[in-house]
């Protein structure tokens, strides 16, 4: 049986501060996959977006105790999982407060453009 | 051999860029397992999940990945081969790694490609000292720190 070539998995990270139980869960999955050879991109959409800033990423936790989300985002990307925002339109965006393990600030047709052409996307 | 107070058999070939032994078996296939340097940096193991029997594993492909306090790490092949079987007793016991790495703790067993050709790459137990030591000081190994060092490590 030939093991089929990387394959491209797109996370949809559509949940944000208001969730933070559910905020961990994409980066360590990012990572999991990431580890078994998929190219893995980890896009925040929505309240995701949020994510991105240093403050929320330092401080925010999925469980009382736990590592904040910086450390399941550096895990991500460590593995090889890129980390791409979304540009929301019309808001001018200073890049200053966002987290250096950001790739790319990307546009919504960009993030179309990736649903049609990965073999999975998830949205979590 | 022991080196910085770990264990390495003699009767083993070891990858030391992978953390991982090899044993030959005797129809051929190679067994493959984390040797105790690799068990001491990421401590103690939460999971260890292989790819499907069956799977053609390319050289510096995962063939599975480990998950660890607080991270995971992918598991690298130093040999191309089919994976043949995985330690299902792993699956249930991961911890086995951490109290036996080189028994009951073994990984995978493959049918590697080009066995002969490669087989000298990896050195046969006190041959691999110097590459392993070599290893550990590019790592900054502290034995009494090792598991925080697991954190950054690949």
């Amino acid at each position: 049986m030939s093991e089929p070539s990387p394959r491209r998995v797109l996370i949809l990270v559509a949940s944000g501060p208001s969730t933070p139980a559910r905020c961990a869960a994409p980066f360590h999955i990012g990572t999991l996959l990431a580890c078994m050879d998929a190219e893995v991109t980890l896009y925040l959409t929505g309240e995701g977006v949020q994510l991105a800033r240093r403050e929320v990423a330092e401080t925010l936790r999925a469980v009382d105790g736990g590592e904040p989300l910086l450390h399941f985002i550096r895990n991500a990307k460590q593995a090889g999982a890129r980390l791409l925002m979304c540009r929301q339109p019309g808001v001018q965006l200073d890049p200053a407060p966002l987290i250096a393990e950001l790739d790319e600030i990307s546009s919504g047709g960009e993030l179309a453009q990736m649903i049609l052409e990965y073999e999975r996307v998830l949205t979590l | 051999m022991n080196l910085h107070g770990l264990e390495f058999p003699d009767s083993l070939r070891y990858a030391p860029e992978h953390s991982l032994w090899l044993r030959e078996e005797a129809d051929g296939s190679v067994t493959l397992g984390l040797t105790a340097y690799g068990c001491a940096l990421y401590g103690e193991i939460f999971a260890f999940t292989p790819k499907r029997v069956g799977a053609r594993i390319e050289r510096e492909r995962s063939f599975g990945v480990v998950e660890f306090a607080k991270a995971a790490s992918s598991a690298r092949s130093p040999l191309a081969g089919e994976l043949l079987a995985v330690n299902e007793a792993l699956l249930e016991r991961p911890a086995l790694i951490n109290q036996d790495c080189y028994g009951d703790g073994w990984m995978v067993r493959l049918k590697p490609e080009g066995w002969a050709t490669v087989r000298e790459e990896f050195p046969l137990g006190k041959a691999a000292e110097a590459a392993i030591d070599e290893r550990m000081r590019l790592d900054n190994f502290d034995p009494a720190n090792a598991h925080v060092q697991a954190l950054q490590w690949k």
